[in-house]
């Protein structure tokens, strides 16, 4: 035995290094090499622009993690973060007053160490509002304060001059122009004092009863913080939160999960695109190998001695093939860090070998899923095969082969993603594409075989030649324009879904997204301020507000049940926001109920947000009782909305019937979009009604313009990447028939066939191959990505035909040219000569 | 008296042809001592492959027995067959059927190695059967390398190197042009007389058929001595 296994090894390893000529195997090396490379580069890529997109979204909580605390950090718990091996510091916010001559502002005061902010820059202005900004990535000095225009403007104060604040005066060293944490809820409406915390002692603000609110910024590698997060998770007490970046800005964490989502998607498709080149040459590579086997088995050789030496040459191809792919990702990646750590403007971990292994193992996989089950049944041929191959028919379990091929793949791109949804879509689009394409292939070629036969001789040889290709190689045809199909409908659907993905984003920062939140305008205010911004052209929505808290869940009090009070958590501890409006927004979608039919106030209704739900666990029909000024309201859940906060229009968790608040004082609120010449209107508004404030989120729509090109960036190099390794396989799938067209062009050429006739015949083959695979796959891919857009990325999607029309011209005009090109070598040389090269 | 080194009896092949079934041999009987040579003749199409095949044991009869060097090959699965051949059966094909990817040398020692002979030892008589075929200067070339002629003087070194006790011979000049042809056959007759191998010639070369002792022709599915 032990004879036997060595010899299969050295004579696989001797036949390796003289099958320099073997065609099929170098297709199969170099389809290893080209999915390893693009499976490893993907995703690494993916892997590196996320923990990019991490990063960016860090700055907007200024830290990688922040725990709201209910009093400052006590020493068990500032012992148990400085184990975990991260950096963290205090963060105090207060409200106060700020006062001059009389006029009294209302701030929110930001106490902050020196190590603020720990992610994200702070954006200041020195001078007059107009004048330039630095950007620094410090805390204000003790002694200093970095407070908003609103207040100087309020108080009459320029840099330089000092503020009271409390029991101490603060020199006011910069307007604080973009706070990197301040997100975009209107609740965070006072401006912001930013001060050092060793001076807020001296403020004497801070005594018992005071409204002060405290929390921790952690900063650290992404496993120490990850690690401390489900440490901390468990042992949170009432009052107390853990918020990531995505979870306090829910603008930029849609922008970061849709992202996300592509870079899957992307990463998904590049494993399809190596499953099918592989399982394209495997089946190659498994009948170049027939006479081998014939041969070996006539001078004796077992079936067994056989499988090992087809073992160890697929083992010999994977150790080349794999190491070749991961030294070029890692060449990729290299490009990649490079370019990444430029377009984010920050410094990413240095590149790391180990992180290959997924595209290594991805190899592995592919060659035993979709290699040996080929050549396993290789190991089938009879010997009687090397006297003539009409006496080796086998059956050929082929069904079984894309059976075995399919189960991989669904592992694969599982593994990839970890995303079952994503996963589950886009197989069930690989397969329902499949057999649709199959049944469009059989379709064709049957067309083509009557055209064939009713045009007869009345159109020229070069179209005959090809039609007759084509119904002679049935099968292969069929098999290429499957192959071909696949390869094109997930290129297909990765540049649509990119295209979606890009439109919806450049939607969400429109040059006329909302840009100013104008709130607490009274009842009899709102026909007046609504006369003033329309007659000055700006346009608003106005919505009603009443604050309630929430108190009860189907009857059941919340203080009564502390179950019930830990899981409603933050929706009890402040008032909400509640409003009502007699149309659904454009950016809320109903994802239970309906939305009111008709008003009865005597039955209030209401509809609630998602979170809301899933919080509290209820449902349409269940009810919701709400504490308003005293009075408690109850109404029944008729529907649940899914909003999308990216909009950054004013929206609520809560919307009653309309009519059921309409005895409670509201106030109104509107957002809109004021461009830098309209800013007098907002100014003499403000300056009329004075109850009324203004908030400017031109900062945070900055922050997500800046992101937003960011992430489009490294969306369109992950997509150029796919998109190279998905032009390999439509040449390695036209390379599979190369051999056969090469030699029929021989023969036919040593049978007098011109020149322009075989030119014309594999044109004709190719566009009819071509345009079968790419018409389809346009269908399949668009099909795939409408459900995609709205059920995965949940974006409005845009049918674009002009999309389709390139699509299908380049995806044909490649298999036509790559036809014409394998042609050459028949076309340049003598037919003798053509016809035995093929042989 | 010991037994004959090939003995046919009875020997059918039936395949199936659509819905149909056609007998391509018909109840062969055929016996064969050891040292013989027999040539089989018939025009194309006759089966004369068919037969080849099922007399090597590379394929199996669907009726009758076949017993090659006193062994019943009938009763024996395929890698049983395969191992039995080992060492004791060689071939000359008319493709030459040479592994593309091996040099001359290494084509003539993949059956000794398969018969489990040392490397070394393996090489060294590859080595000396292709230096007696006159390629002592071609031995690292590969089968692209060289012409027709060669490559299939590089199987009668295959064939011969494991000093087999039977040789099995398909058309062996069939790809070759008559020079050529005429030289690979006075090879193959010497190293066979050389060796005291049993011969079974398959060709439809009249002229290379009178060179055995005793001649079949194939007809009809059955086989008639002339």
């Amino acid at each position: 035995m032990k004879t036997d296994r060595t010899s299969a090894m050295r004579l696989a390893w001797r036949q390796l290094g003289r099958s320099r000529r073997d065609g099929a195997g170098w297709i199969l090396l170099i389809a290893l090499v080209v999915a390893v490379a693009a499976v490893g580069a993907v995703s690494q890529m993916t892997d590196r622009v996320r923990s990019a997109m991490v990063r960016q979204g860090a700055a907007t909580l200024a830290a990688d993690l922040k725990l709201d605390l209910r009093a400052p950090l006590d020493d068990e718990r500032a012992r148990q973060l400085d184990a975990a091996g991260v950096q963290h510091h205090a963060v105090t916010v207060f409200p106060s007053v700020v006062s001059r001559d009389d006029e009294i502002t209302l701030v929110s005061v930001k106490a902050v160490e020196d190590s603020y902010p720990m992610r994200g820059t702070v954006t200041l202005r020195r001078g007059a509002p107009g004048s330039p900004t630095e950007v620094v990535s410090d805390a204000p000095d003790p002694g200093t304060a970095w407070v908003a225009q609103r207040i100087l403007d309020a108080q009459q104060l320029e840099v330089g001059d000092e503020l009271a604040l409390g029991d101490t005066r603060l020199t006011i060293a910069a307007v604080l122009a973009v706070e990197p944490d301040r997100g975009n809820g209107f609740a965070n409406i006072a401006p912001r004092v930013l001060i050092h915390q060793a001076d807020v002692a001296a403020t004497g603000l801070l005594g018992p009863g005071s409204r002060a609110s405290y929390a921790e910024l952690i900063a650290g590698t992404p496993d120490a913080v990850s690690a401390l997060r489900a440490e901390l998770e468990p042992e949170l007490q009432a009052g107390e939160r853990l918020q990531t970046p995505a979870e306090s800005n829910r603008a930029l964490s849609r922008a970061l999960e849709r992202a996300d989502v592509f870079l899957d998607l992307a990463a998904l498709v590049a494993v399809v695109l190596a499953g099918v080149a592989i399982a394209l040459t495997a089946r190659q590579h498994a009948e170049s190998r027939l006479d081998e086997i014939a041969l070996l088995k006539t001078l004796g050789a077992a079936r067994g001695l056989i499988a090992r030496l087809l073992a160890w040459q697929l083992v010999f191809v994977g150790v080349i093939g794999i190491g070749l792919g991961l030294a070029v990702a890692g060449l990729a990646q290299l490009g990649i860090s490079r370019f990444i750590a430029r377009a984010f403007e920050i410094e990413l971990p240095g590149a790391s070998w180990l992180a290959l292994w997924p595209a290594a193992a991805t190899g592995a996989i592919l060659l035993a899923g979709f290699a040996w089950p080929a050549l396993s049944q290789a190991r089938a041929t009879p010997p009687a095969r090397v006297l003539a191959r009409s006496l080796a028919e086998h059956g050929s379990r082929t069904r079984l082969i894309y059976a075995a091929a399919l189960v991989n793949v669904i592992a694969l791109a599982a593994a990839a993603t970890r995303d079952l949804t994503l996963t589950a879509w886009v197989v069930a689009a690989t397969v329902g594409g499949t057999a649709l394409l199959w049944g469009a292939a059989l379709l064709l070629l049957a067309g083509v075989e009557r055209l064939r036969q009713r045009l007869g001789h009345r159109t020229g040889p070069g179209l005959r030649l090809g039609l007759a290709a084509l119904s002679r190689r049935r099968n292969a045809s069929a098999l290429q324009i499957v192959a071909f199909g696949i390869g094109l409908t997930m290129l297909f659907m990765l540049v649509i879904v990119r295209g979606d993905l890009l439109a919806g984003w450049q939607a969400d920062i429109a040059a006329d997204a909302p840009n100013r939140f104008l709130i607490n305008i009274t009842r009899e205010q709102q026909p007046q301020v609504a006369d003033r911004l329309e007659s000055a052209g700006l346009d608003a929505d106005f919505y009603p507000l009443v604050r309630g808290r929430l108190t009860a869940v189907d009857g059941t009090h919340i203080e009564d049940n502390a179950e019930l009070a830990e899981q409603a958590g933050e929706l009890t501890r402040r008032e909400l926001n509640l409003s009502w409006i007699d149309d659904l927004k454009n950016d809320n979608r109903i994802v239970a109920g309906q939305w009111f039919e008709e008003s009865k106030p005597d039955e209030p209704k209401m509809s609630i947000d998602t979170s809301v739900a899933e919080r509290l666990d209820v449902g349409v029909g269940d009810s919701l009782t709400f504490d308003i000024t005293g009075t408690p309201i109850t109404a029944t859940v008729e529907s649940i909305r899914e909003i999308d906060w990216s909009s950054l229009q004013a929206n609520f968790y809560v919307l009653f019937s309309p009519g059921v608040l309409d005895e409670f004082a509201a106030t109104y609120i509107t957002s809109l979009y004021v461009p830098a010449d309209a800013h007098g209107t907002i100014a003499t508004l403000v300056r009329e009604f004075s109850n009324i404030s203004v908030i400017d989120i031109a900062a945070i729509l900055d922050q997500l313009t800046t992101l937003i090109d960011r992430l489009s960036v490294a969306i369109e190099l992950v997509f150029g990447f796919t998109l190279a390794a998905g032009l390999v396989v439509l040449l390695a799938a036209m390379q599979a028939s190369r051999a056969e067209r090469l030699r029929e062009a021989a023969l036919l050429r040593a049978l007098g066939a011109r020149s322009r006739w075989l030119r014309q015949a594999t044109v004709a083959e190719c566009l009819l191959i071509g345009l079968c695979a790419s018409l389809m796959a346009a269908v399949i891919a668009q099909t795939t990505s409408v459900v995609l857009a709205v059920w995965v990325f949940d974006l409005d999607y845009a049918w674009r035909p002009h999309l389709w029309l390139i699509a299908i011209g380049v995806a044909t005009a490649v298999i036509a040219v790559s036809g014409l090109l394998s042609l050459r070598d028949v076309l340049r040389q003598p037919a003798w000569a053509s016809l035995r090269a093929a042989d | 008296m010991s037994s004959p080194a090939l003995e046919a009896v009875d020997l059918s092949k039936t395949i199936a042809s659509g819905e149909r079934s056609l007998t391509i041999l018909d109840g062969i009987g055929l016996s064969l001592n050891t040292g013989d040579s027999l040539s089989i003749v018939g025009t194309s199409g006759s089966g004369k492959s068919t037969l080849l095949a099922l007399l090597a044991g590379l394929d199996v009869p669907t009726r009758g027995r076949l017993s090659l060097l006193g062994r019943d090959l009938t009763t024996l699965d395929e890698d049983a067959r395969a191992a039995w051949r080992t060492g004791q059966v060689g071939f000359v094909f008319q493709s030459f059927q040479l592994l593309s990817g091996l040099s001359a040398l290494d084509n003539v020692t993949l059956p000794l190695e398969l018969a489990g002979t040392d490397l070394a030892e393996a090489r060294e008589t590859a080595q000396a059967f292709l230096s007696q075929v006159g390629l002592a200067d071609r031995v690292t070339h590969t089968p692209r390398q060289l012409s027709g002629g060669e490559q299939q003087r590089v199987a009668l070194a295959r064939a011969f190197a494991c000093r087999p006790k039977i040789l099995f011979a398909d058309e062996p000049t069939g790809n070759l042009d008559g020079q050529t042809g005429a030289a690979i056959i006075d090879q193959l007759f010497a190293l066979n007389a050389e060796q005291g191998t049993t011969l079974v010639l398959v060709t439809h070369d009249e002229t290379l058929a009178a060179r055995c002792a005793r001649r079949c022709r194939l007809a009809d599915g059955r086989l008639h001595e002339d």
